[in-house]
């Protein structure tokens, strides 16, 4: 009998929900046949089957979200029997909670105590992670204090010898948020707690706090997708520390230009239209080339400064948001990225993105210009270290030659993890950007 | 308080125990008009006399078989071992027969013995006679053992010791009878409880959990720590058994890193014990795995260079701590 596992699809894939078996126990399928579909933190995928024969057992039912790695079915022969012990769906082990005391007699090998107690209860967030590949190694303590506080330590760099995360690795964690956490209420029987809250599959948001439910509210289940939004920008939020920069900059001259780029690709068969952003981006790529402090990630007790410049574009959905990356962006000419911007926006619109669309960004663009917003500050995406948020362009008066005139201008608010980067570097990337953007025939020659 | 030496404070116990209770004698060899082997009971045949300041031969089985029985008589013996590696030829009185009485009996009768005697190495005696074995006595259910670092803990804890019902070893240190401190002085009395150990140094980022002479070599070794920002505390056991399991694991709850530290081996002795029961009891407010520091795993050698290599050190307590203390906390504790 062979056991189908939740797949892992890219490195922040910790869990997966199965929206739907494709299979019915009994059904025959073939090796690399997809049996189940699958929704992960941010795209669906499909699990198949590595081996020939009959889908004997479901052991996850559709709607349910596993780690991965936890067996989801097993496959064997028809009437190959299905042993006790196979691998089951299972929750994690709680300890029981236990208290010593010590013999009072005066020869007893321990001293009269009135109570050598240790009353620990081991729950979730004291066994190790499971499904990662690599075992994350934890002191007791340390594993105590992250436990007792919500954090979840396989995020941490340990200091500790073999890269142990010690009392020390935690304690500055829990020190860089910069909301405290209050302890997790359970709530009174007449409220109804959210299924999930209960045994949450990924690692909830750790400030979840009872809401009073009044009668006529809904309550609406979190999807994978905004559970991820929430742990991951609350993540950000904690533990980047962010300041914001904002400049005005004119788009006379970009206008002038996109307009014939786009004269130009009307006529190239296949070509995309160039919208703003792409230019934006493109513009925030060659920034990035020039200043490579920038496209770095902050990582506990190092920088890593990544050699390729992968641009995360916030796409805006129904029920979420999605960025995928458009990969090297600094060496594709103007025509290949709006090429490639088009498609990831037409796939994340239609649940096509793959995995490989949305990792490994290294700088995110998000522009809400459409809606007419002016300026706003975006959460940094970790683990990048810079977001630039884009507003909308407006005809508006400036001081130019000592005469007031007219000019198309739009704000552009950097967002920085102070860890990494520094007020003046921030100041002068963004100036990197605008000078491009003002005299932007730098973005194609 | 005064200051006096080890073997002095461990003198004065004797003698105001015998004078506060006529029961209590002292027997052992060497013991009366040479003042014994480390001088501890001498000039005390002057003042109680040769009734209970007693000689014996040079049989360790008739000094503690002599003391077993007069204890069930009624008396409070005191028996001086001339070292603890004499105290295998009375190993099977000791272990069958005082340990056992008080229950083998149904409790009708109890053992109020004290054996005295000095272990451990350092002053070139060989490897026949430089050894501790508290961790053999220590495992024996009936026994108490217990050994004291300072002139007032020795002064304190002879003096329960003396009381006591059980039998109890009473385990010295060659190199410890001329280590001075303060006492209360004459006149004002005070025990220290067999069952208590002591922080002697408070400290937040180690905790030494040592006994007998490694009490003041991890007390040093602190002491150089923290010029490196480190605050070892030094948790001194004082007894061996019954062990103040309360008083380690309330240090490692604040330290969340120990060392164990004994002049001893490695393997299956005292120190190992209690790591286990560290690991048993406060495996959740470890930080580290437990750091050890014992004598090397081979017999004394008698050479005094090469013994002063078999024995623990300053630098290797200094260097467990530093194995287990992360680097970052000395830099932000300065």
């Amino acid at each position: 009998m062979k056991t189908v596992v939740m797949p892992k699809m890219g490195d922040t894939m910790e869990s997966g929900k199965i929206l739907s078996w494709l299979k019915a126990e009994g059904d025959h399928v073939d090796k690399g046949e997809a049996i189940a579909e699958i929704e992960t933190d941010k795209v669906n995928i499909e699990a198949q089957s590595f081996v020939d024969g009959t889908l004997r057992k479901i052991l996850v039912p559709a709607g349910e979200s596993v780690d991965v790695g936890t067996a989801i079915a097993l496959v064997g022969a028809p009437d190959e029997p299905i042993e006790a012990g196979s691998p089951q769906a299972t929750a994690p082990e709680a300890a029981p909670a236990r208290s010593v005391a010590a013999s009072p007699a005066g020869t007893n090998g321990v001293a009269p105590s009135a109570a050598v107690a240790t009353a620990v209860a081991t729950g979730n967030g004291a066994s190790a992670p499971v499904g990662t590949d690599e075992r994350v190694f934890v002191s007791p303590i340390a594993r105590r204090i992250a436990s007792e506080n919500g954090l979840d330590v396989s995020r941490l760099t340990g200091t500790g010898p073999n890269g142990r995360i010690i009392r020390q690795d935690v304690e500055a964690a829990l020190s860089q948020q910069m909301v405290a956490i209050p302890p997790v209420v359970s709530p009174t029987p007449s409220q109804p707690a959210p299924a999930e809250a209960a045994t949450p599959t990924t690692p909830a948001p750790a400030a979840a706090v009872s809401v009073p439910i009044a009668e006529g509210d809904e309550v609406v289940q979190l999807s994978t997708m905004r559970r991820t939004i929430a742990r991951r920008l609350q993540q950000s939020m904690q533990n980047a520390p962010h300041f914001y920069i904002t400049m005005s900059v004119d788009t006379t001259r970009l206008a002038e230009l996109r307009e014939r780029i786009n004269d130009y690709a009307k006529a190239q068969p296949g070509a995309a239209k160039v919208s703003y952003n792409d230019l934006i981006v493109k513009a925030c790529a060659m920034a990035l080339a020039r200043m490579p402090q920038v496209n770095a990630s902050f990582d506990g007790d190092r920088i890593v400064r990544h050699h390729h410049i992968n641009i995360g574009v916030a796409v805006a959905l129904d029920d979420g948001l999605i960025v995928p990356v458009i990969t090297d962006a600094d060496r594709r000419g103007v025509l290949d990225l709006a090429h490639e911007s088009t498609r990831l926006v037409e796939a994340a619109r239609t649940g096509k993105l793959t995995p490989a669309d949305i990792q490994g960004g290294t700088f995110t663009v998000s522009n809400l210009g459409m809606f007419g917003v002016e300026e706003f500050t975006a959460v940094i995406n970790p683990p990048e270290s810079a977001i630039l948020a884009v507003g909308v362009i407006e005809p508006t008066a400036v001081v130019e030659e000592g005469q007031v005139v007219v000019r198309d201008r739009m704000k552009l608010t950097l967002s920085v993890d102070h860890r990494a980067l520094d007020g003046a570097t921030g100041a002068r990337f963004l100036a990197e950007v605008r000078g491009l953007i003002e005299q932007p025939m730098g973005l194609l020659v | 308080m005064r200051t006096i030496m080890y073997r002095e404070a461990l003198r004065e116990a004797i003698a105001e125990e015998m004078r506060r209770d006529e029961r209590v004698y002292i027997l052992g060899e060497d013991i009366a008009g040479y003042g014994g082997t480390y001088a501890v009971t001498k000039g005390l045949i002057d003042e109680f006399g040769g009734e209970r300041v007693r000689d014996t031969p040079l049989a360790e089985e008739i000094i503690i078989g002599t003391a077993i029985g007069s204890a069930l008589a009624g008396l409070r013996p005191i028996a001086e071992l001339m070292t603890m590696n004499f105290s295998l030829l009375a190993s099977d009185l000791i272990i069958n027969s005082a340990a056992k009485f008080h229950y083998m009996f149904g409790g009708q009768t109890r053992i109020p013995l004290v054996i005295r005697m000095p272990g451990g190495g350092g002053a070139q005696r060989g490897a026949q006679h430089s050894q501790f074995f508290e961790s053999m006595f220590a495992h024996i259910p009936g026994l108490k053992v217990v050994m004291p670092a300072t002139p007032y803990d020795a002064k304190g804890m002879l003096k329960s010791a003396i009381r006591d019902n059980d039998p109890i070893l009473f385990v010295e240190h060659e190199l410890l009878y001329s280590v001075k401190g303060e006492v209360p002085d004459l006149g004002e009395e005070y025990t220290v409880p067999l069952d208590r150990g002591e922080v002697k140094r408070e400290g937040r980022d180690v905790s030494l959990i040592t006994f007998s002479r490694m009490t003041h070599v991890c007390l040093q070794a602190a002491e150089e720590l923290a010029k490196d920002g480190i605050e070892a505390e030094v948790v001194d056991l004082r007894s061996i058994r019954p062990i103040d399991l309360d008083l380690v694991l309330d240090s490692i709850r604040k330290t969340n890193r120990a060392v164990v530290a004994e002049e001893g081996w490695k393997y299956y002795g005292t120190g190992q014990g209690i790591a286990a029961l560290v690991y048993e009891h406060g495996f959740d407010w470890l930080d580290a795995p437990i750091g050890h520091v014992t004598g090397r795993d081979v017999p004394m050698p008698y050479s005094k260079p090469l013994e002063k290599a078999a024995l623990p050190s300053r630098a290797e307590v200094i260097a467990a701590v530093k194995a287990i203390v992360p680097a970052k906390r000395t830099v932000a504790a300065r």
